[in-house]
């Protein structure tokens, strides 16, 4: 199971389950527009609904998942949200007169140049529908690209989760954390002003983004220079997109060095520990709501980062993650000193991995 | 006339709510009539009348009690209810404004032509667009209330993608330790455990106008602007408050986990830096010294086992009230601060 493309097919699902969505919203918006308007005896008018709703969907839809995968440049919500809203109706618009032209052209036999400098098609354009249409398309381009940035800013499922109310009574699952820390951030702290020291946080937030969604990662939250992220368990060829969430975004700081140390005059590094087990998810709160997990393994997180720093190593996996997963050959395993916890509970093994090949397999 | 914050909020609601409707029903007509006098008066009036209705089902019916039912559940109630008043609304003003215009009968306006060619026609796309501005409106509500105070509108406005500084009161509440509790509850207990308590003390917070930041583990972070925390004690206020209101609670706790919470607290007031961080999932938090100082109060409020610690800047600019029992914890020096702190705890007289 651990071929790179089954790894591709689980990531395209996500993808194709998202544009499908927004494909299907469209076309049905597209097919209701000449249900209002009762032309039930135009089968054409349903055929131009169909066709304009198919393809503008899909456009927005393409658009919409090349930018998932990317990092956003930090700009105002509301000035991204009108940029977006004026290209997809503009796009929407030029969409609705050449379907509708090509259609009727055909249909009457005038052919398209001909159709389009006619009487008929004027009177459509300036005197008829085709406003209308337009405003239609400016509200569904709208509510779709607020839709999608609203999800993107409070994680698409968190969102999910709670429209459908899946968490609204705790529940208890298998999942894997990983815990993503700055290094010497203390000493950063200490030597930046608090507001410098926000923003740098903020781009290594941002850098660690594309490479955390690349392998459909959960960011659980951010905790002062950690964050913390999950994905649920699957079979052991998945399970390894946990680890190399770490080496697609070691790859990826890496490259971005010189832009920190020009501007802030520190290079980010990180360490990250992985571990897996029970927790119970749910949703807390009145008027603020909060989704959040509970349990033992966010304990063993902590005390394995501090672990971390003693033994001096950047990437430490728990023996539970390490056997759930199947582990490609170009990784290896190699053992680390045992952590031990107060309480008489077993001592964790715990591992480091060294990669012997240059990632094969870019993100996608 | 002086309002308390209860009502200044309902008021808001109003102004808010019957705006949107005023608006919508004017826009509304005037693209689809023109600008012709009677049709865009009524339908500002009707827009106006559903959003004052809404407002008023949204304060007084859709609050309290119904706030654990699940989102989708209380969506669909809301816009059915609404929708179908909507209805009503609209259909009685078109039809009275026509009784008055026309001079006829009730069954005289229902039965001419013009309205009944009216209804056939064009009435159903006013019904569709109430729909689409109802589901709309309902679900901002709904999505707004789960992120918290004006955390909504803050990322829209795009408010705090610059790094701001505050001047701010921290309060941190702690229930003594997540461990001693889960040893006693287990894990999934526990979060219903933590979660009853936060629907407890919410109402006590907003009263006193604080505001939840977030939740960690078994703490609860609140905040407030210097003004409004320093006004009548509020920030002080508050602890005894929620106090108070878990005490009522006494039988439900005991008899659903064997425990009561124990709420400690720590107020320290500074200087914070609030930013919007991440980009995917972005939170919008505070950092800086103020808020570790206080965490750290919190761990000594923890250890000592006091109830409520509070550092001197907050004593210095708080009149306390008289039946509150100061007393001074003398200096403390915090993990990993160089200057000592004074501290002071507070009660209610007959409290012991």
């Amino acid at each position: 199971m651990n071929k790179p493309r089954d790894f591709i097919l689980l990531i395209q699902k996500n993808r194709i389950r998202r544009i499908g969505f927004i494909v299907l919203s469209s076309v049905l918006l597209g097919l209701l527009y000449p249900t209002i308007n009762k032309e039930f005896d135009n089968p054409l008018a349903f055929f131009n609904g169909f066709t304009i709703g198919f393809l503008g969907g899909l456009a927005i839809a393409v658009n919409e998942d090349h930018r998932h995968y990317k990092s956003i440049k930090r700009e105002l919500f509301a000035v991204r949200l009108f940029k977006r809203v004026i290209i997809y109706t503009f796009y929407f618009a030029l969409i609705v007169a050449l379907v509708v032209a090509t259609t009727y052209g055909i249909s009457s036999g005038q052919g398209l140049l001909k159709y389009i400098s006619g009487p008929q098609f004027q009177q459509f354009i300036f005197h008829g529908d085709y406003l209308i249409i337009v405003v239609y398309a400016l509200f569904f381009c709208g509510l779709v690209s607020f839709t999608l940035m609203m999800s993107r800013k409070i994680e698409s499922r968190i969102m999910f989760n709670i429209i459908s109310g899946k968490y609204r009574k705790p529940v208890e699952e298998e999942r894997i954390f990983m815990a993503i820390d700055l290094n010497n951030s203390t000493k950063i702290a200490e030597e930046l002003e608090v507001e410098r020291y926000c923003e740098f946080i903020n781009q290594f937030y941002m850098d660690l983004t594309p490479a955390i969604l690349s392998t459909n990662g959960q960011i659980y939250r951010y905790v002062g220079d950690q964050v913390l992220i999950s994905w649920p368990v699957q079979k052991p060829g998945f399970n390894i997109r946990c680890l190399r969430t770490y080496f697609i975004a070691k790859n990826e700081l890496t490259k971005q060095q010189e832009v920190y140390l020009s501007k802030w005059g520190y290079k980010p590094s990180f360490k990250a520990v992985i571990h897996t087990g029970k927790v119970v998810a749910g949703e807390i709160g009145d008027i603020k709501s909060q989704f959040v997990f509970h349990g033992a393994v966010l304990h063993q997180l902590a005390r394995m980062e501090k672990h971390c720093n003693q033994i001096r190593v950047s990437l430490l996996l728990s023996n539970k993650y390490t056997s759930i997963i199947d582990l490609p050959s170009f990784y290896k395993l190699q053992e680390c000193q045992q952590l031990t916890f107060n309480d008489n509970t077993e001592p964790m093994v715990l591992y480091t991995v060294k990669q012997l090949l240059e990632e094969p397999l870019a993100a996608s | 006339m002086k309002l308390t914050i209860n009502q200044k909020y309902k008021l808001k609601w109003f102004i808010w709510l019957s705006m949107i409707g005023l608006a919508g029903g004017f826009l509304y007509t005037l693209i689809e009539d023109g600008w012709v006098m009677i049709p865009l008066f009524n339908g500002t009036l009707a827009g106006f009348m559903v959003g004052i209705t809404i407002a008023l089902l949204e304060l007084y019916v859709f609050a309290g009690n119904l706030r654990k039912i699940a989102f989708t559940q209380i969506f669909v109630l809301r816009v059915g209810v609404y929708f179908i008043l909507a209805f009503f609304i609209t259909f009685s003003i078109f039809l009275l404004s026509r009784m008055i215009q026309f001079d006829l009968s009730f069954s005289g306006v229902l039965y001419s032509d013009e309205f009944q060619y009216y209804l056939l026609n064009r009435y159903y796309l006013v019904l569709i667009v109430c729909f689409f501005v109802i589901v709309l409106c309902v679900f901002t509500l709904q999505m707004a209330r789960k992120l918290g105070h004006s955390n909504l509108w803050d990322f829209i406005t795009g408010k705090y993608l610059i790094p701001r500084k505050q001047m701010r009161i921290f309060m941190f509440i702690s229930l003594g330790g997540i461990d001693k509790i889960i040893s006693k509850t287990g894990n999934l207990e526990f979060h219903n455990f933590i979660n009853d308590f936060i629907f407890d003390i919410t109402n006590s917070v907003r009263i006193h106008r604080g505001k939840i930041v977030h939740y960690m583990e078994d703490e609860v972070v609140i905040v407030w602007k210097v003004a409004a925390g320093v006004n009548q004690a509020n920030c002080i206020r508050t602890y005894f408050d929620l106090c108070h209101e878990i005490a009522g609670h006494f039988e439900y706790y005991h008899s659903k986990y064997g425990l009561l919470p124990k709420p400690k607290c720590a107020i320290h007031a500074g200087d914070a830096v609030r930013a919007e961080i991440g980009e995917v999932k972005s939170e919008i938090s505070f950092f800086g010294d103020a808020v570790n100082t206080t965490s750290r109060i919190l761990n000594e409020a923890v250890k000592s086992g006091t109830d409520i610690l509070v550092s001197q800047p907050v004593v210095d600019m708080i009149q306390i009230p008289i039946h509150f029992q100061t007393k001074d914890q003398g200096l403390f020096t915090l993990k990993g601060k160089h200057n000592k702190i004074q501290l002071y705890s507070f009660h209610l007289p007959g409290d012991e």
